[in-house]
């Protein structure tokens, strides 16, 4: 009884949070839609993070450059292959994907910080790889005229029309997360947190599992990459950085790593503060800085930690009568 | 069904295990003793594969030395590691949920766990109670059941319990061994490491006394528990 109550409360604020969200062209002009659109496909790349960082326990900086990766390989194929985008697509998350699983197995070798330095290094490489390898990544001058998204005769060309469908990725995107985190391979990740030795003990193989969860990242950064070769139409190794990846921890650090709500909570606050505090943009970096650090005292579970302590604050403070019953 | 010949192991020139014979039957409960630094872990370790070794351990025929960790659990060889280390941030039944991965691989569905979460619920009826609990807010002796319940999850062939009697008050160290006689009765073969000697030969077939890496005495937990040096230096009794 009590089971369904809950579970109405949250079907209604779902349906709520998804009617906000698909209202937003609406209301929005063209230049704010870009913001929201570009959000999204962070907000692919913070879940991926929450994948390895929040589940699994893994810091990575190499986002940026997976994303990179699935970006140019969109490029290429489209544009060189003439393979339908769908196409492209999908074999930027497996590309992106496989390259993170294969890498996974090398690096994880290296225990705990240890992996992250060497997350560094991919980054590094990748960004180095993308302004120096001219063939594929046009090199210092980029690649321009990608075009867009398409499926037969359905060209996703207008804003809002990429808007619904970066917004369907990232749904999905979310509910397999969910899916994920409630499955025997998600629990492994999260034993793996929590404490790799007794992991082990139990049967799992932390090298595989850890590629495996490295290799999801690589996915969704994958087809993030892919969205945004569709949207921007133009691909530049500045825009791949680790600068960009140190954001995507600050999203998901922000927001709260113990739940994939977390990363879309920080993720959107981030991208659309940058957007009205832009005349401070100079001092942003060193906001974010003492931000975290503060986040770091004062509430070291995010936003989303926060306000779950003040929800069950107020629910003993509506119920007292029942615990005591109790 | 397990057999270790010979066993050696290092870290780095210090050489912990001197040439070890240890057997493990069907059906019984065999319980290592010795005081601290002896190598009760190492051994356990070495079982278990998180420790490099020379020699030969025997299981159901096959000689699973050198093999990783995860392999040997695979295996059904599960290890309760000293200390408890359950999953803090996961509730008592996702601990649970982890286990199974012993027994049926890593996977993506979930599968009908209550069948084996019944079974465990059975033996640890506290932890039906605090099943929806994050495992770090459980109390040590919990912790504990929960670490063994964990493994149970797996099927174990053997199950491996390094020191459950640690950290934790009298009372509830009997119930944690009174569980262990039980999980024994239902089946499973135990080989539990102890520094509780008195309670742990009580509880077991057969002993072994391991003294600097190397195996002292043995035999079954009555004569052990009986003979003088062994009373004298484990179980605190004095000759007069």
């Amino acid at each position: 009884m009590v089971n369904r109550q809950i579970n109405l409360k949250n079907a209604v604020f779902a349906a709520f949070i998804l009617a906000l969200c698909l209202s937003v062209p609406g209301f929005t002009d063209s230049y704010m839609l870009r913001v929201f659109n570009i959000a999204w496909i962070t907000c692919l790349c913070v879940l991926s993070n929450y994948v390895l960082l929040g589940m699994c326990g893994q810091n990575s900086f190499a986002q940026a450059g997976l994303w990179g990766v699935g970006a140019y390989i969109t490029a290429n194929v489209v544009m060189k292959l003439g393979l339908p985008p769908l196409v492209a697509l999908i074999l930027a998350g497996l590309g992106s994907g496989f390259l993170a699983f294969v890498l996974g197995f090398a690096f994880f070798r290296l225990r705990a910080y240890y992996f992250t330095f060497a997350s560094v290094g991919l980054m590094t490489i990748l960004n180095g790889l993308f302004m120096n390898w001219t063939p594929y990544t046009g090199g210092a001058l980029g690649i321009s005229n990608v075009p867009s998204f398409s499926l037969g005769s359905l060209v996703v060309k207008t804003e809002k029309a990429n808007y619904y469908l970066i917004f369907v990725v990232c749904v999905i995107a979310y509910l397999l997360i969910k899916k994920l985190y409630n499955s025997a391979l998600g629990r492994s990740f999260m034993a793996i947190r929590d404490n790799e030795m007794a992991a082990n003990c139990l049967g799992i193989n932390s090298l595989l599992t850890k590629s495996i969860a490295f290799g999801i990242t690589g996915i969704l950064c994958g087809v993030a990459g892919a969205l945004y070769a569709f949207l921007s139409g133009y691909l530049s190794y500045q825009t791949f950085t680790y600068q960009q990846s140190t954001m995507y921890l600050i999203m998901l650090m922000l927001g709260g790593t113990s739940a994939p709500s977390g990363a879309v909570i920080g993720t959107m606050i981030i991208s659309l503060l940058q957007e009205w505090v832009r005349p401070l943009q100079n001092y942003m970096q060193l906001f974010y800085g003492l931000g975290i650090v503060l986040l770091m005292i004062v509430q070291p579970e995010g936003i989303l930690g926060g306000g779950r302590a003040l929800y069950e604050k107020w629910l003993s403070r509506r119920k007292p009568a029942s615990t005591v019953a109790q | 069904m397990l057999r270790v010949r010979n066993l050696t192991a290092s870290y780095g020139y210090n050489q912990v295990l001197h040439g070890i014979d240890l057997d493990v039957g069907q059906d019984e409960i065999v319980t290592l003793i010795g005081s601290n630094g002896a190598g009760k872990t190492t051994l356990l370790n070495s079982i278990s594969g998180h420790v490099k070794i020379t020699g030969e351990i025997q299981y159901q025929g096959v000689n699973i030395a050198g093999r990783s960790p995860h392999a040997i659990a695979r295996m059904g060889l599960l290890q309760v590691p000293e200390g408890r280390h359950v999953f803090p941030g996961l509730s008592v039944e996702e601990n649970l949920g982890v286990g199974t991965v012993a027994d049926r691989g890593l996977r993506i569905s979930r599968g009908d766990l209550s069948a084996d979460l019944d079974r465990v619920y059975q033996i640890f009826p506290r932890l039906k109670e605090r099943r929806s609990q994050l495992a770090w807010s459980l109390s040590g002796g919990e912790q504990q059941m929960l670490a063994i319940g964990r493994a149970l999850m797996g099927h174990p062939k053997l199950l491996m319990l390094d020191e459950p009697s640690m950290g934790l008050a009298p009372l509830i160290i009997e119930e944690v061994f009174e569980r262990i006689v039980e999980i024994n009765r239902l089946g499973t073969p135990v080989l539990l490491v102890e520094q509780n000697a008195t309670l742990a030969l009580k509880v077991s077939q057969r002993a072994y006394i391991l003294e600097r890496g190397r195996i002292k005495f043995s035999g079954p937990s009555q004569e052990v528990a009986n003979d003088e040096r062994v009373r004298e230096a484990y179980l605190g009794v004095t000759r007069r």
